[in-house]
């Protein structure tokens, strides 16, 4: 019984080491420091909203469509709410879209690749058959289809995205578990006894994980991305502050002919410093967990 | 013959993934609690001969499998409904449209994949330098802008505060022209900001996805061996290395095309371009329900069509399927 | 071929990796050097770094003389014309030598064209195709693909093509690693049957020193880095003096000799970023002494034509 805590207490201390071992590498990565202190920023901003913003968003608390000034500093909006506070609350729109859809992509597509890598035969080919027919539904058309019959709302978005996008990653799944199959420590579990479940999730489980956690933090960014698409389009909750909202009714209430820039031009920019915080997060992330083996060149 | 093979497989793997998707395409609005003959028939807009027309042609009285059979039989007619919005029958509309989509899509597509792999080729080849560092920094940032906020900020810098290009439609409306060549300039000149927005968010991609791919395939042997040959460099990258890289790529370009679409459906509705991706739009703004279920299924269609031809590519340029028995 | 004091580092993020640190070697001409060693000591950087193919992290240093020209300092268009043409290589690994997606005769073709840009289409084939048989392979099979060759004919292939602009010299790096043992005969005897007819200097690199037997007249051994033992094949093999030599030696079981136990050398060659002051042997040999930890023996000749850098030879 002492056995299993002692093997516990090595597993954490060697989790500890690793980590350590891991964020020194990482440190060396200018372009993943870049982007986790922008990530920083913005989980703050989504924290710490209700301190930090000016006004209440919801409110109407001045003139509509005031030009950025002093007041409010990047002016108001159609309904004369406060476009700054707007976007400090539209922090956590994006952030929750984006992980929870990041997060249910990467669980039902772990889920699959796994069972179809490891058991083969007829459970893989269905199961891959079914992939293949997600992978190639057309996303955005299909996602609008669902919010119109379904109704706008920020949840249907993050349901459609988990819906589709799980192929993917169903795929590079299945082919790392195919290789990871015929490593001989797994012959010997199967030689102990090791149920199958137990092999799935103890032995091939946690060589996979450096790229499901790649996978969800790409995918966050991505979730991010369309949810200020769809939102954009008018598909998202009108009543929720998403970043793709404001900008909608900026397209839709006239910003550019009355030349309001601050109202359409800082909840591009935070989508997109978001979105490459993550992308530069992964990168870096990738380049380390995934080396490439390579030859630069000559 | 592995390519005959290959492609006939490839073939039968798009219709079922059509009848899969048409079946949950034909699904979803019968799972509301609204009938389908309110959703697709009953609108104040539609004259009552046409209305009376639809509910026979479809089946829209008769229980679900008669629907599900009569759905397919209208779809192989090009019967697509009626739409409430423009009131003409979906499939006129999306023909009026969908040329102008192609025009956008295609001749930016066809840039953005070519500039696309020639930066990432001499990204790669250049790997590590400050050229590479600097181009490989500049794509991750400009893949991350979303479509349809660059189509924006374009708009007001290039159509408002310098009014240079026109910042909205393909041709001026309501204008005739007193020559093609008039007609075709007017055109290119509304076609410039959205090509150019959908070019530069993709062009980015493109690159970053090439240079990985290249830097792959140099690291191969073969490349070593080319060089040793005494080979000069552009015609190892080139005729060696990039023939390699683009197994993968056709591969991801047939991927990518969901991607495609949704960028055309961002970058119509920013700049008001007359395409399909605008019509998805108005659809659903105006819960126009035939239209949108029309829209779909064309723009299924393309996706498959478009995912078979970069896959049949695929088969003619890799020698392994080519020659498989 | 001369090399002088040839040293080779590569610039890592983790370090400066000395991968040779003073290698000299002699290849005279129409002779046969069999350069051996475990994985890992070098030797497939002297076949890189003489044909100057290394990644851009990586410095020469010192002198390697084809005819008195020295190529460490040509530049790449000079190396590109005595590449192929001068020396060739055959790689470790040739199942990856070419190209998948070309035909397996057209490649050969290229290296010929490359070279000779006057000739003919036609007579570049025709020499391919002589080229092909020479070394064994049908020349119908030019058609193929390299997925559709044998390793065994794959090898041959490489071997053709490397054959195709009458080098001088062919560096042969693991010609035989990763076949069966009856290919690999076939392959070794391929090589030699070349060597006489067309009269080529070759330099074979090898981690088995039961190869060299077979077709080298010199040896020349390396352990991280360094030669440590070289002289003339029968020297070396009837008279062994450097430690990992006779480990080397000892390692090869005899069909022959009665059954005993593997005298393998425990322990791992040293991390070359940062190698000792001493012999870098020393960790590792059973007859170590002190004097061998302070200074690296240098190489010495112990018996006509015979190199060791030991101090108990």
């Amino acid at each position: 019984m002492s056995n299993k805590k002692n093997e516990g207490l090595g597993r954490i201390r060697h989790l500890r080491e690793q980590t350590s071992d891991f964020w020194r590498t990482y440190r060396r990565s200018k372009l993943g420091l870049a982007g986790l202190a922008m990530l920083f920023f913005f989980v703050g901003m989504a924290l710490a909203a209700p301190l930090i913003a000016p006004y209440d968003p919801w409110s109407r608390v001045g003139p509509p469509f005031a030009p950025p000034s002093s007041r409010y500093i990047f002016g108001t909006n159609d309904a004369g709410m406060d476009i700054l506070s707007e976007l400090i609350y539209g922090t956590r729109t994006s952030l929750i879209v984006g992980v929870s859809a990041a997060l249910i992509v990467s669980a039902i597509g772990t889920l699959v690749g796994l069972v179809a890598g490891y058991f083969g035969g007829v459970v893989e080919t269905t199961l891959m058959r079914i992939t293949d027919i997600f992978l190639l539904f057309p996303d955005l058309p299909f996602i609008m289809i669902l919010t119109l019959y379904l109704g706008p709302s920020v949840w249907n978005i993050v349901l459609a995205i988990g819906i589709l996008w799980w192929s993917g990653t169903a795929r590079v799944i299945r082919s790392m578990v195919l290789t990871i199959k015929e490593e001989p420590y797994i012959e010997a579990a199967k030689a102990i006894g090791a149920g199958n479940r137990h092999i799935m999730l103890s032995e091939i489980l946690p060589h996979v994980f450096p790229v499901i956690i790649v996978g969800v933090i790409r995918f966050t960014g991505f979730g991010i991305l369309y949810e200020a698409g769809l939102s954009f389009l008018g598909l998202g909750d009108p009543t929720a502050k998403s970043w793709g909202t404001i900008l909608h009714y900026a397209q839709t209430r006239g910003a550019f002919v009355r030349g309001l820039w601050g109202w359409f031009i800082p909840p591009g920019a935070c989508i997109s410093l978001t979105i490459i915080s993550f992308t530069l997060i992964s990168f870096s992330l990738d380049r380390i967990l995934n080396p490439k083996m390579r030859r630069p060149g000559r | 013959m592995g390519v005959t093979s290959f492609i006939l497989k490839k073939a039968v793997i798009m219709l079922v993934t059509f009848y899969v998707i048409s079946t949950v395409i034909f699904i979803i609005p019968r799972l509301t609690p609204i009938e389908p003959k309110t959703l697709f028939a009953d609108n104040p807009r539609i004259p009552e001969s046409i209305r009376v027309k639809l509910i026979e042609s479809f089946g829209l009285n008769k229980p679900m499998l008669d629907q599900y059979a009569s759905f397919y039989v209208n779809l192989f007619r090009g019967n697509l409904g009626y739409s409430f919005l423009y009131r003409d029958p979906v499939s006129t509309i999306l023909m009026t449209r969908l040329p102008w989509t192609i025009l956008l899509v295609g001749s930016s597509t066809v840039i953005f994949i070519l500039v696309g792999i020639i930066v990432g080729v001499f990204q790669a080849s250049r790997y590590g330098s400050k050229f590479d560092v600097a181009t490989l920094v500049g794509s991750l940032v400009a893949s991350s802008f979303p479509f349809f906020w660059v189509g924006m900020i374009f708009v007001y810098l290039f159509a408002f505060v310098i009014p240079i290009f026109p910042s909205y439609g393909a041709t001026a409306p309501g204008v005739t022209f007193t020559s093609p060549f008039s007609m075709i300039e007017d055109m290119l000149w509304h076609l410039m900001l959205p090509a150019i927005t959908i070019v530069i968010v993709n062009i980015s991609r493109y690159s970053f996805y090439l240079r990985n791919i290249m830097v792959g395939v140099l690291s191969e042997d073969y490349i070593l061996t080319a060089k040793a040959k005494g080979l000069d460099e552009n015609k190892i990258l080139f005729k060696h290395g990039l023939r390699n890289a683009m197994l993968p790529t056709m591969t991801m370009i047939a991927m990518d095309f969901g991607f495609i679409v949704a960028g055309a459906i961002f970058v119509e509705t920013v700049f008001s371009y007359p395409g399909v991706g605008l019509l998805a739009y108005e659809a659903i703004l105006n819960a126009d329900y035939p239209l949108m279920n029309g829209v779909f299924i064309l723009l299924t269609v393309v996706i498959l069509a478009a995912n078979f031809t970069a896959e049949a590519f695929y088969s003619v340029l890799d020698p392994r399927i080519r020659k498989a028995k | 071929m001369e090399i002088k004091d040839l040293r080779t580092s590569y610039f890592t993020p983790d370090g400066t990796v000395r991968a040779i640190d003073g290698v000299s070697l002699r290849l005279e001409k129409g002779h046969a050097l069999g350069l051996v060693g475990e994985s890992g000591c070098g030797k497939t950087t002297v076949a890189l770094s003489s044909l100057k193919l290394l990644p851009s992290n990586a410095r020469i240093e010192g002198e390697i003389t084809l005819d008195g020209e020295n190529l460490v300092i040509k530049t790449d268009e000079e190396m590109n014309r005595i590449r192929w043409k001068r020396i060739s290589l055959v790689f470790q690994g040739a199942m990856n030598a070419l190209n998948p997606v070309f035909k397996v005769g057209d490649q050969i073709v290229e290296a010929i064209t490359t070279h000779n840009r006057s000739i003919p289409k036609s007579h570049a084939v025709e020499r391919m195709r002589e080229l092909l048989e020479l070394v064994g392979v049908d020349p119908s099979r030019a058609q193929d693909f390299p997925h559709e060759f044998s390793g065994g004919m794959k090898q041959r292939a490489v071997i053709a093509m490397a054959l195709s602009c009458d080098p001088d010299i062919l560096i042969a790096d693991e010609p035989t690693t990763a076949l069966d043992v009856i290919t690999q005969a076939r392959i070794l005897e391929l090589i030699r049957d070349l060597q006489t007819k067309l009269g080529l200097s070759l330099i074979v690199i090898t981690h088995d020193l039961s190869l060299p037997a077979e077709i080298c007249t010199e040896i020349a051994i390396m352990y991280a880095g360094k030669i440590v033992e070289s002289g003339s094949t029968s020297s070396i093999y009837s008279d062994p003096m450097h430690p990992y030599t006779k480990a080397l030696l000892g390692a090869f079981p005899s069909i022959l000799g009665p059954i005993r136990k593997m005298d393998t050398l425990p322990g791992f060659p040293p991390d070359l970023r940062s190698p000792s002051l001493g012999c870098r042997l020393y960790p590792r040999c059973p007859i170590a002494e002190d004097q061998c930890k302070e200074k690296e023996p240098e190489l010495v000749e112990v018996k006509p034509g015979h190199y060791v850098a030991c101090y108990k030879a």
